[in-house]
């Protein structure tokens, strides 16, 4: 009987981490629709959860001003630091964005009232697993309206040629802005999500290897729609456990997915399933691969 | 006092320069970020403590063989992570990935042969054990020696890069790929070459790096990466020199902030220095602008 | 009033004066060659008037409205599209999303509408998709619509960018060697579709060449450009007779001239 509920507890605990970490690879992927590698979403995440964590403990503010305030801070700081972050291109971008979060992290670090690196206890635990779910169900229902959308057909152009997408009259800037906005956003609330479904919260929780984790699913699953994020975050949650047997080689296991799937699957495993069920022969992928700013000549 | 703190932060400095002259070399041919560089440093340190601490060699032996293997290990994880997606021109992101999925599995592979725990280096396998005093400057030998091999082996790379026929290919490659196809330059060939040598001095950067803190550990290549990217960024990415100039800036800034601000704020003194850089001139100190015509 | 204008236009690059003092003008209504030897600047012109290059003098407006300060994207609102001498298609894209890209402007419906499903938003989908049917049905592309974009042969691309161009409903139509690496049966289509849109929709047309019987024989009137300067402007008859053409070209050893 306590093995049962142990086990129904876990498997509780599992659901709601594919959640999560699906919403986390879709706050990515939103960028990469626009041909933008961001990953600033460890920082967002962390101004999320500390936000609505701190607006309820000290603030004594329900659940929902918590949640609200976690959003619009971070998406207030996305869209003021976006314009001149999103100037820098490809790698560059990546590294900057690293580095806002890790900033973040040494100010939640060296913040005392941010608890500093022992980080912040006794967050109330208002987060139920559906909440998770319902959040997750909303965003796919929205990218599923933004991809047959011109916004959404906009940020994939400028992904794949952005001085292209100008002269077709995308204001490029201020959708990469909003993008970065949305996925800030997104991630502020996974972390407010996840501060509040644990009890406790320390800025280790958000640091790089979090957030190239986050990319891994998303380039895992594949990149060709929304579900590829999806489906890339659930895989590489639940794969761990399927391969529990293995023990101390699941790392291995892991990582020789990842590079199996990334060589020889550019659609991810998207594209693995479209490849396996007749009828739906794969079109052009619309992110493989975007044309190389520095090459671009007229 | 300040004297031994320049000192610090020239062999800090000269580590960092190690570290990311490799990754600034791979990154100005392929234009990729090799995510794995910190697991074959990591694999340098842990295999040079394995061959003197478990099997009794003496130091230059050790570091002799470690460091081949790097270079060993640098092929592998090109044939496995960037080759295939080099053949489709697959983009920047993919071997982002394919590289962390190698760095992964060469992490577990370590914590199996090595064990998970924090080694020490037998004391007595280790040269350069004494300190130079100089007046007040105290400087460990291991110091000197680690600032000794970064020049002589930056200069040797200098060197390879300016005169040699392998480093006029992967010159010719950096200026554009398919003119170094046209001119006869075996690419996969020069490709090869430039992973052995990044890799390897990402080896000799851990085997002094252990040594000298006198740890080792699966996961010491973990943060190295990161303060890798910035270091090659603020020098100007694909520039040798940039690497040496970024990790001495980087070195300087860190050691800078322990003694004026708190070592609390050490590890964020490289990013805030590499921000304000890409804010200020995003193709870092030596890069050339490309500019992107219209 | 000319539909575009230029006045005085410049633009170095280092030492060299791509462009120099320029003065011309387009008026609405009819097809406009730019021709010029290699390197003449024709290309660096069409930048500096879509906005992808400031001019460092000069002053270039559309319908009396400048457009020097203004970014690519609102320049193209105003109703300029423009095609590359360098083909640049959305390659990861199929045929079909290609086009409907370049109907961004033409839907006038917020993100909001989007996701909430408004009427507004379907009616434009609708209206966007019926005309991008019927522009890959002029440039003979239906049956590749759901190809990915990559896989058109260099002819089929050059005849995708223009569909793309057309799908904003410009007023202004910027070709940059539409014809190159086109056949003589292609040229020779693709005339009789440039004159057609002209005539039957009142579109302007400026458009680089250098395949000059096709210029000739297509053009309203031409301007010729060499090193960065305008030498001639006139009727095709009178700008192949003039002397200083004709040595620009032989001077230039430029083969098809
Ligand atoms: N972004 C740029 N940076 C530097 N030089 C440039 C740039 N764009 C154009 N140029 C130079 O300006 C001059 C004019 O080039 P442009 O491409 O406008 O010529 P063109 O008339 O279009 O020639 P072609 O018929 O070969 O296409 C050339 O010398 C070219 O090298
Ligand atoms: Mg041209």
């Amino acid at each position: 009987m306590g093995d049962l509920l142990q086990f129904l507890a876990s498997y509780n605990y599992l659901a709601y981490l594919a959640a999560l970490n699906a919403i986390l690879a879709l706050s990515v992927y939103i960028m990469l629709m626009a041909g933008q590698l961001s990953l600033a979403s460890m920082g967002f995440m962390a101004i999320g959860a500390y936000t609505s964590a701190l607006l309820m403990i000290n603030g004594g503010m329900p659940f929902a001003v918590g949640l609200l305030g976690a959003a619009a801070l971070a998406g207030l700081i996305a869209l003021a630091i976006g314009k001149p972050i999103l100037r820098l291109k490809g790698v560059y971008l990546a590294i900057t964005t690293v580095g806002f979060s890790e900033l973040i992290r040494f100010l939640a670090l060296n913040w005392d009232y941010l608890g500093g690196a022992m980080g912040l206890n006794g967050i109330p635990q208002t987060t139920r697993t559906w909440h998770v779910f319902l959040y997750l169900a909303i965003l796919i229902f929205l990218f599923h309206r933004l991809d047959r959308s011109r916004y959404g057909r906009a940020l994939r152009a400028i992904g794949l040629d952005e001085t292209a997408a100008k002269t077709m009259g995308i204001p490029t800037a201020r959708y990469k802005t909003l993008a970065f906005a949305a996925s800030a956003v997104m991630a502020a609330l996974a972390g407010s999500f996840a501060a509040h479904y644990s009890f406790y919260i320390s800025p280790g929780e958000y640091n790089f290897s979090q957030a190239v984790l986050v990319l891994i699913f998303a380039v895992f699953g594949g990149l060709g729609t929304h579900w590829g994020p999806v489906l890339g975050a659930i895989a590489l949650t639940l794969l761990p456990e399927v391969f529990r047997f293995l023990q101390d080689w699941r790392p291995i296991i892991y990582g020789v997915s990842v590079l199996l799937v990334v060589i020889f699957f550019p659609g991810g495993l998207v594209g693995l399933f479209k490849l396996m069920i007749p009828g739906t022969r794969r079109k052009a992928s619309p992110i493989a691969g975007g044309k190389d700013e520095r090459h671009g000549t007229a | 006092m300040i004297a031994q703190q320049i000192i610090n932060a020239l062999s800090q400095g000269a580590y960092y320069a190690l570290f990311a002259s490799g990754l600034t070399l791979i990154f100005g041919v392929l234009d990729i970020l090799n995510l794995a560089h910190g697991a074959i440093f990591m694999w340098g340190a842990l295999m040079s403590w394995f061959l003197m601490a478990e099997m009794g060699m003496g130091f230059f032996p050790a570091l002799a063989i470690s460091v081949v293997a790097c270079g060993v290990i640098g092929i592998l994880l090109d044939r496995a992570a960037f080759k295939p997606l080099r053949d489709r021109a697959a983009g920047h992101l993919p071997p982002l990935v394919s590289s962390l999925a190698v760095s992964f599995i060469l992490v577990n592979l370590a914590e199996r042969f090595f064990g998970t725990r924090v080694v020490r280096f037998p004391s007595d396998a280790v040269p350069f054990s004494g300190t130079l005093e100089l007046g007040d400057v105290r400087l460990p030998m291991l110091q000197v020696a680690l600032m000794c091999v970064s020049v002589v082996l930056m200069f040797a790379l200098w060197y390879m890069v300016e005169r040699t026929k392998v480093g006029r290919s992967i010159r010719a490659l950096q200026e554009n790929p398919d003119v170094a196809r046209l001119m006869g330059v075996d690419v996969e060939r020069t490709i090869a070459w430039m992973f052995v040598v990044a890799s390897a001095l990402a080896g000799v950067a851990g085997v002094f790096l252990g040594v000298a803190y006198n740890s080792a550990s699966p996961y010491m290549g973990h943060w190295i990466d990161l303060k890798g990217f910035a270091v090659i960024i603020l020098g100007g990415m694909g520039s040798i020199p940039g690497a040496v100039l970024g990790g001495l800036l980087i070195a300087f800034a860190e050691t800078a902030t322990v003694v004026y601000l708190s070592s609390d704020y050490r590890d964020a003194a490289a990013f805030v220095v590499l921000m304000a850089m890409l804010l200020i001139k995003p193709s870092g100190l030596l890069g050339s602008s490309r500019e992107v015509r219209a | 009033m000319a539909l575009l204008e230029l006045e005085g236009v410049g633009r170095s690059f280092g030492g060299v004066r791509a462009v120099n003092d320029i003065t011309t003008g387009v008026e609405e209504g009819g097809l406009f060659g730019l021709i010029g030897p290699n390197g003449a600047g024709k290309t660096t012109l069409f930048n500096l008037i879509t906005g992808l290059i400031r001019p460092d003098s000069g002053t270039v407006s559309f319908r009396g409205k400048p457009l020097t300060r203004r970014s690519p994207e609102k320049i193209a609102a105003l109703g300029i599209s423009r095609t590359y001498q360098t083909i640049r298609l959305f390659e990861g894209m199929t045929v079909r999303q290609n086009v409907m890209v370049g109907g961004h402007l033409g839907g006038r419906y917020s993100l909001l509408d989007a996701i909430i499903g408004r009427r507004g938003f379907r009616d434009a989908e609708r209206d966007l998709s019926d005309h991008v049917d019927s522009l890959l049905e002029t440039v003979d592309l239906s049956a590749r619509s759901s190809d990915p974009a990559g896989t058109l042969s260099y002819g089929e691309q050059r005849r995708l960018e223009l569909a793309r161009a057309l799908a904003a409903r410009p007023a202004l139509l910027m070709l940059d060697e539409p014809a190159a690496g086109m056949n003589g049966r292609e040229a020779q289509d693709l005339s009789t579709l440039l004159r057609k849109l002209v005539t039957e929709t009142g579109l302007t047309i400026l458009i680089i060449e250098h395949n000059m019987s096709m210029i000739m024989k297509l053009c309203d009137r031409v301007i010729v450009m060499n090193s960065g300067e305008k030498l001639a402007e006139g009727d095709p008859a009178a700008v192949r007779n003039d002397r200083k053409v004709i040595e620009a070209y032989l001077g230039g050893g430029h083969a098809d001239a």
